[in-house]
């Protein structure tokens, strides 16, 4: 038995399961959600390469899956990202069963984690690319509805995952063929440029962030968190391969002050058109850029600590997300279809959607006492010492954003008229006071987070 | 020399024409050229093969538009789309810009013959025109395609793969699926009026 392999078929079925009970979507969202947490537990707990004796029988999986002739891997270097992956699926399959994004969700949501776990398993590197275009096509599926945004929004999002493939496939051939890694400067800088081109892309970072304000506006809700956590953990994932893969990229200075740049204008964008939105459902996606902008500042902070505080982030990001995004699926039933109104009294028509919606931004934002926090405050700590205008744009960021949020906030609880109340059914109210705990406590209890800062990333040479 | 003037045209006049069927028919020109094109790094069969996935891609575009469905009017998806004039300025003001390109030594040192350099820079250049001019799913897809199309040229004679060439393959049919999906299961609704009106 080869593990990538029981991970990539395990997928497969799981997929066609849910898709064969795509009319039931609570049992859909059960069986994606079991599945996709016994492979991500799979991917993290099953001995590799050992023989082990089980019911009197000699088992052993193998770490390499040849398949057309190349190798899916599993081993120590993926195997946590594999294992994260799946997990945050299992997590938002959970909870998908209530928020209802659609028919072949929970199917086509599975084989983007596969084709996303497979792109950081395969071998030669490279063809990672191809697979992450795999994850786009799935990823249009999933944000396509019947209105003019999100028709747009997924075909801007297949163009600028296409283009990103492209940049990243000519990167991965000059760092593997053309002598990169021994020591050609001028292809090294094209190389790191059309990297930093891919990567940019693929999380949605200024320029390429169109699609999102779009998606968010147009698709479904639950849609656009899976979507943007695939992607955006795929990105995180790539880059931090690569730099713990290639020496002369994590020590190239150049390439460091080009992320922490990157990430500047992530936190100038999302914190000032996010405080000038008209739109919430847009004022959302720019809180998204803003915390991807963090992510940048944590990774350019060059250091173990920062690394790990990126990944925590993703994590935070992860769980926000689902919050937000079944709040908002909770919110918007009874809601006007469009209008500068559509929010007015929101709050007191359905009050715990509406808390939901708010805990998942602000922990998005990093607000204290939430999820989003612990991870920020020690990126702030750390730049604090070496630069503290970076400091400056992160803590401006969230304060922006925070001020918008408040401005929301009035709109959704203005008006004086008693408003007649929707009630969210037991389920719905169990998971959404479930994402507020979930905010919460790992906010107040950061520890909750240490397993996972403590896990080994399999990337030795970034976080030893 | 023929084979890169041919998918340069093709790639130029998808943008231009309006009339759908004769797109299609043009975006299946292109990849029989793309695969004569790729031959010179590829074994024939591989580069016949990637011909035939490009056709097939096509194939999936002709049925998702082309043939009628039972709750839309069919003669109105026939209907040519209306384009502007300056589409030929920019065709033209692009056309040559990646003509000058490609005919200068763009992939030194990587094997690429001039035919294939010309015809990949022209299909790329002319393939994000498509993107950037586009309004609807189908224009975009052909656009995604041709852009992929010049990239695969240049990238063929880098990394001429067999399992790199079947993966790449997949993806135009992917992209073929997703733009069906998008033009024939998720019309827009206001295009699903105007179908009901007419």
């Amino acid at each position: 038995m080869s593990g990538p392999g029981i991970v990539v078929i395990g997928s497969v079925l799981l997929a066609a399961g849910a898709a064969l009970v795509r009319e039931r979507p609570a049992v859909s969202g059960l069986l994606a959600a079991l599945g996709a947490a016994a492979l991500g537990a799979f991917a993290v707990l099953v001995p590799l390469d050992e023989a082990r004796q089980v019911a009197g029988l000699s088992l052993k999986v193998n770490g390499t899956w040849s398949i057309l002739g190349r190798a899916l891997v599993l081993d120590a270097s993926n195997r946590s990202a594999v294992g994260f992956l799946y997990s945050v699926g299992g997590f938002l399959f959970a909870a998908g069963g209530v928020a209802r994004p659609g028919r072949y969700f929970f199917a086509v949501g599975v084989l983007g984690l596969a084709t996303v776990a497979a792109s950081l398993m395969i071998r030669p590197f490279l063809y990672a690319a191809i697979l992450v275009e795999m994850t786009a096509m799935g990823c249009v599926w999933l944000l396509a509805r019947r209105n003019r945004e999100s028709h747009s929004a997924a075909l801007r999002l297949l163009v600028l995952i296409t283009l990103g493939m492209m940049a990243i496939l000519l990167a991965g051939w000059m760092v593997e063929s053309a002598g990169v890694a021994t020591g050609a400067p001028e292809v090294a800088g094209r190389a790191a440029l059309l990297l930093g081109l891919g990567f940019a892309i693929l999380m949605a970072l200024p320029p390429f962030h169109h699609w999102l304000p779009q998606a968010a506006q147009g698709s479904h809700p639950y849609a656009v968190t899976l979507v943007y956590a695939l992607l955006q953990s795929a990105g995180l994932f790539f880059m931090l391969r690569f730099l713990d893969n290639y020496q002369w990229l994590r020590e190239s200075r150049v390439l460091f002050q080009g992320i922490r740049w990157a990430g500047i204008v992530a936190l100038l964008l999302g914190g000032t058109w996010g405080l000038v939105q008209a739109s919430f459902s847009r004022f959302v996606a720019y809180v998204l850029i803003a915390d991807v902008g963090a992510s940048l500042l944590a990774i350019s902070t060059q250091t173990a600590e920062g690394y790990r505080m990126a990944l925590a982030m993703v994590a935070a990001r992860a769980i926000a997300l689902a919050v937000w995004g079944l709040g908002s699926t909770a919110l918007q039933t009874g809601l006007p279809e469009a209008g500068v109104d559509r929010y007015s009294g929101a709050a007191r028509r359905a009050p715990l959607p509406a808390l939901v919606v708010f805990v998942g931004l602000l922990t998005l934002i990093g607000f204290p006492v939430t999820a989003g926090f612990p991870a920020r405050w020690i990126v702030l700590e750390l730049l604090s010492v070496e630069d503290t205008t970076s400091a400056l744009f992160l803590l401006g960021a969230a304060g922006f954003l925070t001020i918008s949020l408040a401005r929301w906030m009035g709109i959704f609880l203005e008006g004086a008229e008693p408003l007649p109340r929707t009630e969210a059914d037991p389920w719905q109210r169990l998971f959404l006071w479930g994402g507020v705990v979930l905010c919460l406590g790992f906010g107040v209890f950061p520890e909750l987070l240490s397993t996972l800062l403590r896990a080994g990333w399999g990337l030795p040479n970034l976080i030893p | 020399m023929i084979v890169a003037v041919v998918a340069t045209a093709a790639a130029g006049l998808s943008i231009v024409l309006a009339e759908r069927r004769v797109r299609l028919v043009i975006l299946a020109v292109q990849y029989v050229c793309v695969g004569l094109l790729v031959a010179a790094a590829l074994p024939p069969a591989v580069a016949a093969a990637k011909s035939l996935a490009g056709l097939t891609a096509t194939t999936i575009l002709w049925t998702a538009v082309l043939l009628p469905s039972g709750g839309a009017a069919p003669h109105s998806r026939l209907q040519p789309e209306r384009l502007h004039p300056m589409h030929w300025v920019a065709v033209g003001l692009v056309g040559a810009a990646t003509l000058a390109t490609g005919s200068q030594s763009w992939m030194g040192g990587t094997g690429i013959t001039s035919e294939a350099a010309l015809a990949a820079a022209t299909l790329m250049g002319l393939g994000l025109l498509h993107i950037g001019v586009a309004q609807g799913a189908l224009r975009v897809g052909i656009g995604l395609m041709t852009t992929l199309s010049g990239f695969e040229i240049a990238y063929s004679f880098v990394e001429p793969s067999l399992a790199v060439t079947a993966l790449l393959g997949a993806v135009h049919l992917g992209i073929a699926l997703v733009v069906s999906y998008l033009v024939r299961v998720l019309p827009l609704e206001d295009d699903r009026a105007r179908e009901g009106s007419e």
